[in-house]
């Protein structure tokens, strides 16, 4: 569904260049949860934001559905660490604020967004401003407004890294039980190792700066999984372990850049 | 039952306080401890001056300011020149806001113009405005026009840098969301880049208010035969001190009421900032 083909990417910093991603190959099938995972600067967002058409690649090709990405691509719902939501609307505006835009029936809005709202737990909450909501909440409507418009692919840059553990447990909780009922194509960026395996049927490890992919791990932890147990199973500790000693030297290098 | 409605709803910190007070008693409590206190301080004017503590021809004292006022009021003075002032003042206002909030967004979205222009509005916005009021009465007549167009001028680059700013200040992140929702440039900026930017615009509207009657004043101090300013200089010109603080109170009256009027309309349109439970 999405494809990356010896995809490098550069940027310029003065009279420096940064080589952000070098050579990245991979790709994602319809209804598959991969995550990508590596020290912090690999160009985990970059990735994003290419398969995005956000900014073109220097060298190599982006592929979606076959098709190069030129442009913005509106098959994609974007979730960003920082939970971006639209300070100045309710929370039931926020949640309908793709539909509005694209020019939906009010009536079918309305059915969705009730929908949405119940789905995420929301709907007390439905006429708040995001100032009243928790850290929790807001993201259940962040993710509550992608994924209304059901985008084919939704990519989801590291959105519960500033939640405390447990929230965090909730939420990995949360999206499994969505996923599990409607299996989107989903592209998770994260630094948790744990969350990725918590979450994913396949993990990328990229390598630190310039970004190249290191190792594709599969993860075939039985479904539906139980995000505050898993972390016990041998299996998830042989994971991890396999994980880790991938990432050990290059979060060092990681480090100096 | 709020207290278990709030419980990880809200992690800001709420005022708390050790004795239950009833909010609507403790701000009359606070009002009346205001009013006592600007008594006070009246009182003691009225007595230093009647009591030679200090020499009322320079200090006047309140209830010779209070006749002025009453003799303003009876002879049509407030009437005639009071309208004129607030006309000059809230059209410039307005002038100002719509052009300098127009040409912040225009240059918060191209940042290229904004690039290009820097160094000019720099310059035009370190001259002090009020230097341009000779002209602008040479150009313009000491009818009101130079007046509002003074105004203008000042509260153009109150606006234009807080409205700037605040385009500028959007976040990308959300911008790039939208556009993957499918939302177009002008819905982008509708939905988006305006509501986020009107926090930095109230700003500048808020400092604009004591600044457009600046302009409003100065404007008629310098040339004028109507409006509160020239109220004033009249005031002055006759040694007329209790004129002179009488014009001074029907400022601070005009400027607090626009106050009040941009405060409302802040609060209507950014109620989102402070939601009372």
């Amino acid at each position: 569904m999405l494809e990356f083909r010896e995809v490098g990417k550069r940027f310029y910093k003065a009279d420096s260049e940064v080589l952000a991603l070098e050579n990245a190959t991979f790709g994602i099938s319809e209804g598959e949860f991969v995550a990508v995972v590596g020290p912090s600067g690999c160009g985990k967002s970059t990735l994003l934001n290419l398969a995005a058409g956000l900014s073109p690649p220097s060298y190599g090709q982006v592929l979606y559905r076959g098709q190069p990405v030129t442009g913005i691509n509106t098959k994609i719902g974007y979730i960003t660490q920082r939970d971006n939501l639209l300070e100045w609307a309710t929370t039931y505006e926020n949640i309908v604020l793709a539909l509005r835009i694209r020019r939906l029936p009010k009536r079918e809005i309305a059915r969705l967004a009730d929908q949405f709202l119940r789905m995420t737990g929301l709907t007390d909450f439905a006429r708040h401003y995001p100032a009243e909501l928790s850290g929790g909440m807001r993201k259940r409507v962040a993710l509550a407004r992608t994924l209304i418009y059901s985008p084919e692919l939704v990519m989801m840059d590291e959105p519960f890294s500033a939640l405390d553990a447990h929230v965090k447990m909730l939420m990995h909780e949360e999206l499994l039980k969505i996923w599990e009922t409607d299996r989107k194509t989903i592209l998770f960026i994260t630094h948790d190792l744990a969350e990725a395996i918590t979450l994913a049927d396949r993990i990328v490890v990229m390598s630190a700066r310039p970004g190249r992919v290191k190792l594709e791990l599969p993860i075939d932890l039985p479904r539906p999984r139980d995000p505050f147990l898993i972390h016990t199973r041998p299996e998830f500790i042989a994971l991890y372990e396999q994980l880790w000693s991938a990432l050990k030297e290059d979060i060092r290098r990681g480090e100096n850049v | 039952m709020t207290e278990v409605a709030a419980v990880g709803s809200r992690s800001r910190e709420e005022e708390l306080r050790e004795i239950r007070v009833d909010p609507t008693r403790a701000a009359m409590i606070l009002w009346a401890k205001r009013i006592l206190l600007f008594a006070v301080l009246l009182g003691i004017w009225e007595a230093g001056a009647r009591w030679g503590w200090f020499n009322p021809f320079f200090s006047s004292y309140p209830s010779e300011i209070f006749r002025a006022l009453a003799q303003l009021a009876r002879d049509g003075d407030i009437v005639q020149h009071v309208p004129i002032t607030m006309i000059e003042a809230i059209v410039g206002f307005i002038c100002g806001t719509v052009v300098g909030g127009i040409i912040g967004f225009i240059f918060g979205w191209f940042q290229r113009i904004a690039e290009l222009l820097d160094p000019f509005i720099i310059a035009i916005y370190s001259l002090p405005k009020v230097a341009l009021a000779p002209l602008f009465i040479l150009w313009f007549g000491i009818g009101i026009q130079a007046k509002i167009i003074l105004t203008a001028t000042i509260v153009f680059f109150l606006v234009f840098f807080n409205t700037y700013a605040g385009v500028r200040d959007t976040s990308r992140e959300l911008i790039n969301i939208v556009r993957l929702m499918g939302a177009r440039t002008h819905e982008v900026l509708w939905r988006v880049v305006l509501p986020s930017a009107l926090t930095a615009i109230f700003v500048g509207l808020r400092v604009s208010v004591p600044y457009a009657l600046i302009g409003a004043v100065v404007g008629e101090m310098m040339a004028s035969n109507r409006g509160v300013g020239f109220l004033l200089t009249r005031a002055t010109g006759q040694f007329d001190t209790a004129g002179a603080f009488a014009a001074l109170f029907i400022l601070i009256v005009i400027s607090t009421v626009f106050n009040t009027g941009i405060v409302a309309l802040e609060r209507y349109l950014l109620r989102w900032k402070k939601v009372q439970r």
